[in-house]
């Protein structure tokens, strides 16, 4: 039943969130996990993620050359074809290059939408960037307000934080059942991509009605634990091809996984310092440097999952993440756990795919008995 | 009109640079000899710093560069590859990091034997993150600390804030030199070599003012061979006295209307890196008649004028404003108003594969240039050092084609 609703608002992303502007909502399109939707959250806005798509581009690359990557590319595509109009406004930030140019273009080419950009440094380390951080979240702010047209009202960010730290305890609570095996790997991915389409109100809903009847599903006592990384995983098919490869992800650090929801806003105090705290305090993305807190990140989570090997499911142009693989398999290696690296673009391609986890399956099956 | 023989170098103090560049490398391997400290830096970091503080400012990407130019880079490319570093990726971190975990940077078989260990690494976010990724994954290798000054892309003027993140980093990044290697900073030294470092980029500006002069005393070619002592060298008394020898000698060549190429044609610009392993590019055309006489990867990366009543002020300007951290429109701004005065009939942008954040905007900035000023551009698709990304045959082609259409337009 909800694996049902699940896979319909995950069938046509974009229309799931145009649906929320049918309601009336101010949806707000955003891309990065720097950018606090928190305050968006609180502005009385909706935010939403702009997840891309796996479709041919058309327009977009009369601006964008191939190797800005298929997220940045199909995102301005989208933009310029249209088919983000529903949105009230988009949210852009200075992670990768990419991105950070994709503002640039938004502004030249796409006028009529409201645009705003979390300029926040990518170190994440010394008094100075630590004030940058925070004036940077400040000026993000600001921008909201002039374009919500009211400020931004404690008591409403107060109730938006406690709205989405129960998201991010919920999605903690399924991560935690992905890696006792009480919750199937797909049913996992599928409720985490779903929340980037809704209202996290919603969200918790859905989330406690799952996590109830968790327990249920059969993972397969003889699925091999495997551990996720990655950029991004949005191909749905990529988790049942694991399975008929007889392996299955028992724990992530996914940017549009954990590395996502793992950390929570303190409730007490001043809440705008808490957020700003938070986003400088969390697991930080490829993208930002220093890596140290990723990669302790990365190994708690294999650990709880037990992960006999990792899959690095790296977008193809995603060169912060490309420079990470090689030093998190050598350290890994260090450790006894293989692991192999599996390019998409955005998609699989899924024939090589598939003899490639096939075989890494194996070798590892064949060191684990 | 006079003019100049075809082959050789329009101006005979660019026979300098490969000494300079000799020297640089064999100072840096001596600086280490004697037990003083050594820094791995990359483009756009503080250079004044590290020459007012005694720290040898090591270049890896020079050194790509030159692994480039005598044809290895793909060897090392490769050696990176193999071990787990995707093709799409830099290819300036390539080279470099398949020589660190290939046969090492003391391999006898490398240029100027190699390149000195690092006792620390410096970079910077400026141009690009991709540099601070390469950096990460070299720290991995040597264990030495890592320090990386940041900073968020800008439209022109520089603004405050922007201003006090960089120099906040600077205030960090002192005492930790200090401390990790061992030297002290002193403001009257910083500011001798700010000094050094504005009086070098002044007389290379105005190296690059004289060929807006028709016909251009020289070309990119030789302009991408001098430019070294700019990036590496600012805040040393190194690069002045080369400076100066080109710029005179290039003002008297535009005194006497000597051009670098015979009857000079057509005037060309060029965006992002050149492709080092095929400088011939660049003088293939010039046997046509034809020259490239504007760079941005010269004008705008390197060097820029400081007002040193507010040293403070005019340092952190001056290395926030780098093409690579323009925003889209900074960049157009920036092209719109050089072309004409530069008078350039056409313009080729490299879509650099490795130099991602120097391709973004460029097609932009083709649309802006051909709209406001009439002036068609050309795309070439390849790579600065790996030469498997340069297809000669598609490129002579379109190059080829491209002239046709700017000659038929002078008609
Ligand atoms: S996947 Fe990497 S390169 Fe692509 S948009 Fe995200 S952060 Fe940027
Ligand atoms: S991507 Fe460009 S700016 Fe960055 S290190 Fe490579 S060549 Fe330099």
């Amino acid at each position: 039943m909800i694996q049902a609703e699940l896979n319909e608002i995950l069938s046509d992303p974009l229309e799931s969130t145009r649906q929320l502007s049918r309601e009336g909502r101010r949806v707000i399109g955003y891309c990065d996990n720097y950018v606090p939707e928190e305050f968006i959250h609180a502005m009385g806005m909706v935010p939403v993620r702009l997840m891309g798509s796996a479709e041919h581009i058309t327009l977009a690359d009369s601006h964008l050359p191939i190797f800005a990557g298929q997220l940045s590319r199909s995102i301005f595509d989208q933009g310029l074809r249209g088919k983000l109009g529903h949105l009230a406004g988009v949210v852009l930030s200075n992670s990768s290059d990419a991105i950070r140019t994709l503002f640039d273009l938004w502004e030249r080419h796409i006028p009529g939408q409201w645009v705003g950009l979390v300029d926040v440094p990518a170190v994440l380390q010394g008094e100075t960037n630590r004030r940058v951080f925070g004036s940077a979240m400040l000026r993000f702010i600001e921008q909201l307000e002039k374009f919500g047209g009211h400020s931004l009202d404690p008591a409403e960010l107060r109730r938006s934080i406690a709205v989405y730290n129960e998201n991010r305890r919920l999605l903690k609570k399924a991560a935690s059942l992905l890696g006792s095996r009480k919750l199937n790997a797909d049913t996992y991915l599928d409720a985490v991509l779903s929340g980037f389409l809704m209202p996290k109100e919603r969200h918790n809903g859905l989330l406690l009605q799952l996590l109830e009847n968790a327990g249920t599903g059969q993972a397969g006592p003889d699925l091999l634990p495997l551990h996720i990384s990655g950029p991004l995983l949005v191909d749905r098919s990529f988790l049942p091809l694991l399975e008929q490869c007889g392996a299955t992800m028992t724990s992530e650090d996914l940017g549009t996984g954990s590395r996502y929801f793992w950390d929570e806003v303190s409730e007490t105090g001043d809440p705008v310092a808490q957020v700003i705290d938070r986003y400088w305090n969390k697991v930080p993305e490829s993208y930002k440097t220093p890596m140290e807190p990723r990669w302790l990140h990365f190994s708690a989570r294999l650990g709880t999952g037990n992960a006999k090997g990792a899959i690095f499911v790296v977008e193809r142009y995603s060169d912060e993440d490309q420079y990470d693989y090689p030093i998190f398999r050598d350290r890994l290696q260090q450790r006894g756990i293989p692991s192999l690296q599996l390019d998409a673009e955005f998609v699989l391609e899924s024939e090589q795919a598939r003899t490639r986890v096939q075989t890494f399956v194996e070798i590892v099956k064949g060191r684990v008995s | 009109m006079s003019t100049q023989t075809k082959k050789g170098r329009a101006l005979n103090s660019s026979y300098q640079a490969g000494n300079i560049l000799k020297e640089y490398w064999e100072d840096a391997a001596r600086h280490q000899a004697e037990g003083r400290p050594i820094a791995w830096v990359s483009g756009n970091v503080p250079i004044e710093l590290f020459w007012s503080m005694g720290v040898f400012p090591v270049y890896p990407e020079n050194y790509s560069a030159i692994i480039a130019s005598i044809q290895r880079a793909q060897e090392f490319c490769e050696e990176a590859e193999q071990r787990g570093f995707s093709n799409d990726l830099c290819s300036y971190s390539r080279v470099n990091l398949g020589i660190i975990l290939g046969k090492g940077i003391k391999d006898p078989g490398l240029p100027f034997g190699g390149i000195p260990r690092p006792d620390m690494l410096i970079t910077t976010r400026i141009p690009c993150l991709i540099q601070v990724k390469w950096w990460e994954a070299v720290r991995e290798f040597f264990k030495v600390p890592l320090f990386v000054v940041d900073a968020t892309m800008i439209d022109l003027p520089v603004k405050e804030h922007q201003r006090q993140h960089y120099l906040g980093q600077i205030r960090e990044l002192i005492p930790i030199m200090e401390s990790k290697l061992g030297v002290r900073f002193q403001e009257d030294k910083f500011l001798e070599a700010l000094k050094l470092s504005d009086e070098a980029a002044g007389l290379w500006l105005d190296l690059l003012d004289t060929r807006a002069a028709v016909p251009s005393p020289v070309g990119s070619r030789e302009m991408c061979g001098n430019v070294f002592p700019l990036v590496a060298m600012l805040g040393s008394s190194r690069p002045i006295a080369f400076f100066k020898q080109l710029l005179e000698e290039a003002r008297e060549c535009v005194k006497a209307g000597k051009g670098a190429v015979e009857n000079e044609k057509i005037r060309l610009g060029w965006d992002n890196i050149p492709m080092w392993y095929n400088l011939k590019f660049f003088s293939d055309v010039e046997d046509q008649n034809i020259i490239f006489t504007y760079e941005t990867y010269l004008k705008y990366v390197w060097g820029g004028r400081m007002d040193l009543s507010d040293p403070w002020t005019a340092f952190a300007n001056k290395h926030l404003d780098v093409w690579l951290n323009y925003s889209i429109d900074q960049r157009v701004r920036t092209l719109l108003s050089d072309i004409p005065k530069f008078k350039l009939d056409g313009f080729v942008f490299h879509e650099n594969h490795s130099c991602k954040r120097f391709a973004m905007g460029q097609k932009d900035a083709a649309v802006a240039i051909q709209e406001k000023l009439g002036v068609p551009s050309l795309f070439i698709h390849s790579d600065m050092a790996d030469p498997r990304a340069f297809s000669e045959g598609q490129s002579r082609v379109k190059m080829e084609a491209f002239i046709e259409l700017l000659q038929a337009k002078k008609k």
